[in-house]
Parts: structure tokens; C-alpha cells; sequence
């Protein structure tokens, strides 16, 4: 037997009210005047926050008092779990990096020296974006090009005591690549250290970037934040080791290696502390927080650019014969949006 | 399944992939909370030493197959270490440290910098009349044979012979004012006591071990029509191959791969006027693309070749021609059988077990990983933190083995492997049915007698097994073996 819909109904479905909140404005795309539907969209969607807000109060007095913004789920929160990330207590790990080719930077036992060059017959851009490096990190050294090969360079620079090598790849007159490479041997196995290649993206000059400041000479402060594995433990160490660990605090200057999501986001900064006044303030919301006592302001200095780790090989740059240490394979490696090897 | 790897720090590790720990922390936030992660399937041997560069270990050895029982180290300080079993009844080895060589080459190493020009480049175990010999080279081209069943510390006693290879030859290698070791690959022939060695621009020679001689010396290929120049030659990986395909009761092949991204196979079983100096295949251009640094033969015809950027191809020994410029529009594909996915960095050393399809591949990319060779898939891979540089796998079968349980499938059946014969191509069909075909009669022969005494097998998988028979092998009479089995 066919079931009948009940007769209060009077032909019409049922709709369950207590779930839909009927909204006095409907989305008006029905209206063809541009005006008025534009006026009537702003008053949807006035409404509609409205009844959004009206819920969520409802649904916060019936769970009582302690409701927690629940945390939405990002790619960082929902990141696939290295097994090659690096914990706290890892002795072996910690042996490792005392005994390896970049302990000596660190331990403040050798000073970096830098030789920067550039692909040949590089363009203009390029020599500005070199200029504020030379800025960014101390101790660098320009030399053209000239035709040379890399592995002729490598011998130049090693013969006259360079510590690192670095060379700007450019293309259609914007710097997109970086290698640096490692010269010092290290004072056991007696090899040129590693050299890493990275993609460099979003380059913004000193002369570009809004209110910027002008960099002095004083050696900067190092920050190397998010790098979780031992891979990303080599390249920050790789990156540390540019720069003499002797911090000239009174000029306030640091450089933020940001790793996130294996992008590298280098940024040079100006800090100043501000202490915060104390007042005597009656606020409404005696929950909430005054803030910290000191508070510390930011302006930016010299280049802005995004590094991406493309490989990194064992010895100095040969890309002939070279062994990889990691070697970026695209189809076997990008197999999930949530996996991240820095 | 009992591995052991060595690493450039030093470290020692004994690997069992069926205790591995399995993934159980889903996100970060998760793992982070367990303090620090302890492979169950991993276990130290040198615990007391601390991990230092200049004790890297370069090479490691079997020193005594039975039961796994003792094995050797050579460190970056010229230092030999012989490690004992000690428990037996455990699954792990528990290994000890038993005696000690220090400086096998001669080399007094001060506190400085080690010599790069005077590295130790590797080693490996022969025996010479029930004797098990260990025979060493460094990259001056050096060659120490050492007895390790002497006591500790008594080099001078232990190091039986030595002699040099590239003697004679201007010293020296350069380019660019960069200086080469003399020698960079070297690899031994326990069947016939040979050490092979090569180095930049340096052609592979064999050196026979009882008579201190130059026995045979790699010759070139001819010259390239474009270019008017032979090719370059750097052998980087060498490997002598045991019952392969082309190996008869004379001796072994040899397969060498170069930093020039190829390898080249050389037949090395005659040695006196005879003697074929030119290699009869080379991979073709594009197959290989970075430097080879390790080769390992993973059955009759298949030759697993690891590469400078992690990649693992297996590549077929019948296929290969003699030019390394293949005319066919497909050149990469001729000869290659497959890649084994996993490996993100240098792979150092390959390694296949003695009996069973499992290859164990380590890189500098710090992970141990395990393949079934026949299908490529991998079996385990695990997190060993540190640039490992060579491996080594036990024979000893564990009481219980997860990743054993593909080995033990096709164990009791050995028809199942013959089943190549359906995909031997037809140009190579003449040459290569008879090799299988004789293997196919031994194989049978033994099978006929396991299954008569086992009396396990059921009736669908008789049929099978004479079905395979007849396809297999022509001259084999059918109603035997069926006959056979259909009275049990």
C-alpha cells in the first residue's frame, strides 16, 4: 500500500524549520537592476552574518562556558610524519652535527668567506639583487664571470681561501637559481663540503620593499626557524654557516631563514624594543590579555627572497660526476600535498 | 633477515626489518609526543666508541658465512675490526668487538687530516685453501692481504703481502688543478683470487692475488665516429658476476660501471694470448643517467645498477649490445628491466642476499631499504640517521620473518622462476633456451625428489607443475614426472 503524506500538510513536503532559518532577504540574483541588486546583496549578507552570529550564541550557552574555537585543520597541522625528522634527545644526531663540516662556523672557530658570481653575461637586475646581498650577508666577495667554468672557479676560490661559493643562476633578467657550495675540506676526511642548489623565487630589492631601512654594516643576528629533519638540519646548518657567529647586538640587525612548507623565506630585519606604558585602564573585557610588557617592532632591510631546496650533493659542485646526497624527484616524492621533506 | 650497515660516522647497526617499528604516529603533533623514537629493529654493535668522521667505515665483510657469525669493518683510518657473534639464540646478533688492525697500509695517520689521495677504497673476504684471507686496497692503488684469524693488534704479522697497482703511471691525475685518487673502484673474485681496480681515466686491470701479477688490463672502446675519441673511462663500481648467464665452468664475467654513466660487461674468463680486452655489452647511452656507484647481480641475467641521484635500474644482460649508441628510437629502454622506486640520494652499496630474491640498497639519504627483486616492490625501508656506506646481509634464516614470507612462498617451488621462458624475446631465443633448458632438467631432477619425499602436493598443483614442464623444456619426457606424481 502506497503511504500517503499526512493531510496537515495540505500537498506540500515537509520542510524540518527547526533546521533552516528562513532569511527575510533571499540572494537576490532574481533582480536585474545592477543598483538595487547590489544594495540588496549587501543587506543579504549583513543578514546572513547576523544569523550566523545568533547560532553560534545559541550553541555556546547550551555547551556552557569553556567552548574553544575548535583548530581548523591546515597542510602545516596535517602534515605526513617524517621518519627523518629530528627530536630533542637524539644523541647520535647531536654527535653527528658536532663532528660534521659546518661545526667549525658554528663554534665560531672559522670566519666564512664569501665569493659570489653569476651565470655569464648576466643581466642588470641581477648585479642590484648582488649589491644588497652583499648587504644581507658580510664578507662577500664579487667576481664576474667571465666564461670561466664552475669547477674552475671552485679551484680559483679555493686556492685563495674562500670558505663558501656562491652562484646566481638567472633567466629572462631575474635571479631563479642559487648554488652554494661548501669549499672548506673538512679537518678529518679531508672533502670539500656539500654544495646545495635552490630555487629562488619572489625577489623583492631593498629599493622595493615599502619603508624599507638601510642595512649597516654590523654583523646580523641568525635566525633559522623550521627545520624539522635531517635534511633541513643540513641545509640550515648549510645557511648558518655564511654567516660569522659573532652577533653585533648593537646593530640590531637579523636574518630569518623561515623554512615552511620547504620553502625557504629569507628576510633581513631592523628590531627595536618598545616598552609599553602601564595605564591605569578600566576595560570592559576583564578577560582579556594586556599584551607582553616589551613589545618589539620590525622594520625590513635589505632583499626579500624564497629559496626552494632543489638537491644537495656530496662534495663540490659537479654535476657531472657528482654523488647526491637528495636529489628532488618530482613524481616519486610529490605523491602527497601533505608531505614535506625540509 | 639480519642486515648490517655501516656508516661515515663510524656506527656499526644491525638492522632486522621484521622488528621494525610500523608507522603508528599519524601527525606531527603526535609523534612529537613520544620523546624519542626507538626502532626496535635497529640495534647498535659499536656502542662504546664514540662517533667520530675519521673512523668512518668504508667497507664491511663476511669474514664467516656460518651462521652469520663473524664479520669485519674497514675504517677511513686504515684500521681493520673483526666483530664476533655473540648470542645465538637471540634474533639479534649481538655482536663483539674481537680484534683489532690498525693502520693494514702502512700509512702512519697523525691527528691531522686524513690523505684523500690515500684512502682506503675497500675490501672483501677470499679463502685460499680453506684459509679465509681478506684482501684490502686504498685509492694510491695499493693492495694488502691480511689474515684477520690472528690475534689483536699484530698487523705486522697479519698483512701477508701487499703490492701496488698503478705503478709506473705518472702519480697523478688531474684536471683543472683538481687531483684524483689513483684508484676509485676496486672489487675481488673470491672464486679465482683476482682484484680488480680502476681509477680516473685509469682502464679496469686484474691482479691475481697468489702471484702478485698483472693478469689482464680493460682496453677501450674504438673510437667514436663523430668525435674521433675513445670514450672516456672511469670505472666507478665493479663486480664480478657469479653463474650468470654467460659464465661457464671457466670463471665469471665482469661488469663494470663507470662515473660516465654506463656500464660495460668484459669477459674475463681467458687469460693468456686469447684474451678479449674490448667489453662485449655496454648499457646504452641514456639508460644510465648519473655516475654508477654501486652494481649488484640479482639473479642469472639481471644486474641491479644504483646510480649517483638514487637510482636503482635492473637491467637485462642479454639485451645489451656492443654500442653504446643504439640505433633504435628507443634507447632508453633497451636492456632495462625496471627501476626500483625509493632510494632519494647516492646509492652506496647493493647488496643481495645468498639464496633468496632480496636486495638490500643503502645511500646517502640515510635509509636502508629492502626489494624483492623479482617484482621491484619494496619490502621494508628504514630510518638509520646517518650517510650509510656499505651493508651487508646474513644468511641465517630467522625463526620469524615478515618480509621472509615472499622468499618462502616460492621456496618449496622452484618451476615457478622458470617461467621466464615465456618472455625470452625471439631473436635471443636460441642462445638462452638452452642455458634455461638445462637448468630446467637439474631443477626438475631435485623437484622430483622433494616432492617424493614431502607428499604434500595436491592435485591442482601437479597439474600446474607438468604444465609448466611441458612448456618449459622440449626434451624432457612428460609421462615421467606426472607418472610420477600421480602414485603418490
Amino acid at each position: 500500500m502506497k503511504k500517503k503524506p499526512d493531510a496537515s500538510l495540505k500537498g506540500k513536503k515537509p520542510v524540518n524549520k527547526a533546521k533552516t532559518k528562513t532569511l527575510v532577504y533571499r540572494n537576490p540574483s532574481h533582480i536585474h537592476n545592477k543598483l538595487k541588486r547590489s544594495e540588496m546583496y549587501g543587506k543579504y549578507l549583513q543578514q546572513k552574518r547576523k544569523a550566523k552570529d545568533e547560532q553560534k550564541k545559541i550553541r555556546e550557552e547550551q555547551l556552557g562556558e569553556d567552548v574553544q574555537k575548535p583548530v581548523p585543520k591546515t597542510i602545516d597541522n596535517t602534515r605526513e610524519v617524517e621518519p627523518t625528522s629530528v627530536l630533542e634527545n637524539d644523541l647520535e644526531v647531536a654527535a653527528d652535527e658536532a663532528d660534521d663540516e659546518f661545526a667549525p662556523y658554528f663554534d665560531d672557530d672559522v670566519k666564512p668567506k664569501i665569493l659570489i658570481t653569476t651565470r655569464p653575461r648576466p643581466s642588470q637586475n641581477v648585479f642590484y639583487f648582488i649589491a644588497d646581498l652583499q648587504m644581507l650577508i658580510p664578507n662577500l666577495e664579487f667576481y664576474p664571470r667571465q666564461s670561466y667554468s664552475i669547477k674552475e672557479i671552485c679551484q680559483f676560490a679555493m686556492n685563495r681561501d674562500y670558505t663558501h661559493l656562491i652562484v646566481l643562476s638567472a633567466k629572462s633578467k631575474v635571479c631563479n637559481g642559487l648554488t652554494i657550495s661548501h669549499l672548506q675540506k673538512h679537518h678529518d676526511t679531508g672533502l670539500a663540503g656539500p654544495t646545495a642548489f635552490f630555487k629562488v623565487s619572489n625577489v623583492v630589492t631593498a629599493k622595493n620593499i615599502p619603508k624599507h631601512g638601510k642595512a649597516t654594516s654590523h654583523i646580523p643576528e641568525l635566525n633559522l626557524h623550521g627545520f624539522g629533519t635531517r635534511l633541513g638540519h643540513r641545509v640550515g646548518r648549510l645557511l648558518g654557516s655564511l654567516f660569522p657567529h659573532q652577533a653585533q647586538f648593537q646593530g640590531r640587525q637579523v636574518v630569518t631563514f623561515h623554512n615552511q612548507r620547504d620553502y625557504i623565506f629569507v628576510r633581513h630585519h631592523r628590531y627595536i624594543f618598545n616598552e609599553k606604558k602601564k595605564e591605569e585602564k578600566k576595560s570592559k573585557e576583564a578577560n582579556k590579555d594586556e599584551g607582553p610588557p616589551v613589545k618589539a617592532r620590525l622594520q625590513e632591510l635589505g632583499p626579500r627572497f624564497s629559496l626552494k631546496l632543489r638537491w644537495v650533493q656530496e662534495g663540490i659542485f659537479d654535476t657531472l660526476h657528482g654523488e647526491y646526497e637528495w636529489f628532488h624527484k618530482r613524481k616519486e616524492m610529490d605523491t602527497s600535498r601533505r608531505k614535506f621533506h625540509l | 633477515m639480519r642486515i648490517v650497515t655501516g656508516d661515515e660516522c663510524g656506527l656499526l647497526k644491525e638492522c632486522l626489518p621484521s622488528l621494525a617499528k610500523k608507522k603508528s604516529a599519524k601527525t606531527v603533533d603526535e609523534s612529537k609526543k613520544s620523546n624519542i623514537i626507538v626502532d626496535e629493529g635497529i640495534r647498535r654493535i659499536n656502542n662504546g666508541e664514540r662517533s667520530c668522521r675519521r673512523r668512518g667505515i668504508v667497507a664491511l665483510t663476511w669474514t664467516n658465512t656460518e651462521e652469520d657469525r663473524e664479520f669485519s669493518s674497514l675504517h677511513l683510518d686504515g684500521s681493520v675490526e673483526v666483530w664476533e657473534r655473540g648470542h645465538f639464540d637471540e634474533d639479534f646478533g649481538n655482536y663483539r668487538f674481537s680484534r683489532k688492525f690498525d693502520n693494514i697500509f702502512g700509512d702512519v695517520v697523525g691527528d691531522g687530516g686524513l690523505d684523500p689521495m690515500k684512502r682506503p677504497l675497500g675490501f672483501s673476504q677470499y679463502s685460499i685453501e680453506g684459509k679465509s684471507m681478506i684482501c684490502a686496497a686504498n685509492t694510491e692503488g695499493k693492495v694488502v692481504l691480511l689474515d684477520p684469524t690472528l690475534e689483536n693488534n699484530q698487523t705486522a704479522n697479519a698483512v701477508r703481502s701487499s703490492f701496488t697497482v698503478f705503478q709506473g703511471s705518472n702519480n697523478k691525475s688531474t684536471k683543472l688543478g683538481v687531483t684524483y685518487p689513483l684508484a676509485s673502484s676496486m672489487s675481488v673474485d673470491e672464486a679465482n683470487h683476482y682484484v680488480a681496480m680502476g681509477g680516473k681515466e685509469r682502464e679496469t686491470v686484474l691482479w691475481d692475488l697468489n702471484t702478485s701479477q698483472q693478469v689482464w688490463k680493460a682496453k677501450n672502446l674504438p673510437p667514436d665516429a663523430q668525435t674521433l675519441l675513445q670514450p672516456q673511462v672511469w670505472p666507478t663500481a665493479i663486480s664480478f658476476l657469479k653463474n650468470s648467464v654467460f659464465s661457464n665452468a671457466d670463471g665469471n664475467i665482469m661488469a663494470v660501471g663507470s662515473a660516465h654513466n654506463e656500464v660495460r660487461i668484459y669477459d674475463i674468463r681467458v687469460k693468456d694470448a686469447q684474451a678479449i680486452r674490448r667489453p662485449f655489452a655496454v648499457t646504452p647511452f641514456g639508460l644510465i643517467e648519473h655516475r654508477v656507484t654501486a652494481l649488484c647481480q640479482s639473479n642469472a641475467h639481471t644486474l641491479v645498477v644504483g646510480d649517483a641521484a638514487g637510482y636503482l635500474n635492473a637491467v637485462d644482460l642479454r639485451k645489451l649490445g656492443k654500442k653504446a649508441r643504439v640505433k633504435k628510437s628507443i634507447t632508453t629502454t633497451v636492456g632495462s628491466q625496471g627501476r626500483f622506486v625509493g632510494p632519494v640520494g647516492s646509492v652506496q652499496s647493493v647488496v643481495k642476499h645468498y639464496d633468496s630474491p632480496v636486495i638490500a640498497a643503502v645511500g646517502l639519504d640515510r635509509m636502508l631499504r629492502v626489494y624483492d627483486s623479482e617484482n621491484r616492490k619494496e619490502l621494508a625501508c628504514m630510518y638509520l640517521k646517518q650517510r650509510l656506506k656499505c651493508v651487508l646481509v646474513g644468511r641465517e634464516r630467522m625463526a620469524r620473518g615478515d618480509d621472509d614470507s615472499i622468499v618462502s612462498e616460492n621456496e618449496g617451488d622452484i618451476d615457478q622462476e622458470d617461467v621466464v621462458d615465456d618472455y625470452v624475446d625471439s631473436d635471443l631465443e636460441g642462445s638462452v633456451n638452452e642455458n634455461n633448458e638445462d637448468d630446467d632438467d637439474d631443477d626438475d631432477g631435485d623437484d622430483h625428489s622433494g616432492s617424493q619425499d614431502s607428499q604434500e602436493l595436491s592435485e591442482s598443483e601437479s597439474d600446474i607443475e607438468s604444465e609448466e614442464n611441458s612448456s618449459a623444456s622440449d626434451d624432457e619426457d612428460d609421462a615421467p614426472p606426472s607418472g610420477k606424481r600421480r602414485k603418490q
